[in-house]
């Protein structure tokens, strides 16, 4: 039980937490988890180009936890984004590692998994696989192809759509109303 | 700022007035401010108290959707104990957030004008446009119209006269045309291909004569080009199967080799005596 709770400690303290920052004012902050050369600066270009506020901030990493120096100066983030390249099964055990760092208030609605539509013969991963974790994380998934410019930006805009809701910009909708629907929706189409 | 709004303002609000609506926004601020900050420190605590594992088994989606569960009936609750946030109770700032609001909708609905103006100006030009184009359309329905009307009439007369007489005249135009133009081309052949002199001939036999003494050569009269080519023409018209005129001494080998050489000419490829017109009609 001891080793257990001293195991459990060492986790909270790199925790990812969605409270325990005070908020800045009309700030949205997005983090994009993701190996190395799956896109995620091209999506986050996509989501402050379609982005009318000026206080929109994309952070990017490839694994979680997030170092710890710099974390005082880390807004809150209110909202996190784990892509997955269904070329590399590398990429699906870094964000299966990553996900142990996530805070469980997270998993309300503030979280999105995005995996790469690329051609049959070159994936690696199941997409089984992919769809699994999702639902056992009990959130929405979206197909991104990370050659085309018009499938980043639909992406983006939903995600940008999620964003707002997380960050609480939109008064009277909560992320986990929206989560509700969502998960409806994922339903019916599988 | 308070000077602005009493210039544009229908309603007159001293400036102290505003003062005194800015302190009220700010109190109300700093105690939602206060009120985040106490909730936050809160949910710190909680999260210190709270020693449930983060993943207990390989899949977390029971805890998930417990967790769900929690957090929606709380919001549930939360929703149906909440009044209607309403607005400060004080006429500036109600004032303030009625004028923005009907100053933005006045803007959006000024865009809109524009928009369905232009619209209108497209669609006023595009009837216009169609308008014209039905005139026109008219127009020529009318001349068709009149021209059915006059060939229907002459087919009732059951007379071709009036036909015949249209035929004659056009052939009449023809035969004027036809004669223009040989005249024209006569002064033409003349003016440029004069009939070759005497000395010309003379030279020309010297060169071609193997005898000096040959009489089929010296006392035969030369046929002007024009008589050539009024010739082959002939020809061509009056016995279009064959078409082939023979050359004899009258003609003068150079005006043959000329018409040759231009393209107006053709010999006969069995027998080089012989030339036509090219047929330039077909």
């Amino acid at each position: 039980m001891s080793r257990d709770l001293n195991q459990f400690e060492t986790l909270r303290k790199d925790e990812l937490l969605p409270f325990n920052k005070l908020p800045i004012f009309m700030q949205e902050v997005m983090l994009i988890v993701g190996i190395q050369g799956i896109g995620k600066h091209a999506l986050a270009k996509a989501i402050v180009e379609s982005s009318t506020s000026k206080t929109l901030q994309c952070r990017t990493a490839t694994h979680l936890p997030l170092p710890e120096e710099h974390s005082a100066e880390r807004p809150r983030i209110d909202m996190v984004v784990f892509m997955i390249d269904s070329r590399s099964s590398a990429s699906y055990i870094q964000v299966e590692q990553s996900l142990q760092y996530i805070n469980r208030q997270y998993f309300l609605g503030k979280i999105c998994f995005i995996a790469t539509k690329v051609p049959t013969e070159t994936q690696n991963l199941e997409v089984e696989s992919i769809t699994q974790l999702c639902d056992d994380h009990g959130s929405c998934l979206f197909w991104m192809d990370p050659t085309s410019g018009a499938d980043r930006t639909v992406v983006a805009k939903k995600l940008l759509e999620m964003l707002n809701i997380s960050a609480g910009l939109k008064p009277g909708i909560t992320p986990l109303l929206t989560d509700c629907t969502h998960r409806l929706l994922n339903m019916q189409s599988f | 700022m308070a000077e602005a709004s009493t210039e544009r303002g229908p309603v007159v609000i001293q400036s102290d007035s505003y003062n005194k609506a800015e302190d009220v926004l700010k109190e109300h601020c700093e105690e939602m401010w206060k009120e985040v900050k106490q909730l936050q420190a809160k949910l710190v605590k909680i999260r210190h108290q709270d020693h449930s594992p983060v993943t207990s088994n390989a899949s977390p989606v029971l805890d998930i959707y417990l967790a769900r569960q929690k957090r929606l009936i709380a919001q549930i609750a939360v929703m149906k104990g909440k009044n209607p946030s309403k607005l400060p109770d004080n006429e500036v700032i109600q004032f303030e957030c009625v004028k923005e609001e009907l100053e933005k909708s006045v803007g959006g609905l000024q865009d809109t004008l524009a928009l369905v103006r232009s619209e209108q100006k497209e669609v006023d030009s595009e009837i216009e446009k169609e308008e014209h184009f039905k005139v026109e359309v008219e127009q020529v329905k009318t001349v068709l119209q009149e021209k059915l009307n006059e060939a229907l009439r002459q087919q009732q007369a059951g007379d071709n006269a009036i036909l015949i007489r249209e035929m004659q005249r056009k052939e009449l135009a023809l035969k004027k045309h036809c004669k223009k133009i040989m005249r024209h081309m006569a002064e033409f052949v003349q003016k440029h291909f004069p009939e070759p002199n005497e000395s010309q001939l003379a030279k020309w036999r010297k060169q071609h004569t193997p005898t000096a003494d040959d009489s089929s050569l010296n006392n035969v009269e030369v046929l002007p080009l024009i008589r050539i080519l009024q010739d082959l023409l002939n020809q061509c018209i009056d016995s279009p199967h064959n078409a082939y005129i023979d050359i004899d001494n009258r003609f003068w080998p150079p005006y043959v080799e000329l018409l040759v050489r231009t393209g107006i000419a053709l010999r006969n490829p069995h027998n080089t005596q012989q030339i036509r017109l090219t047929p330039f009609h077909l």
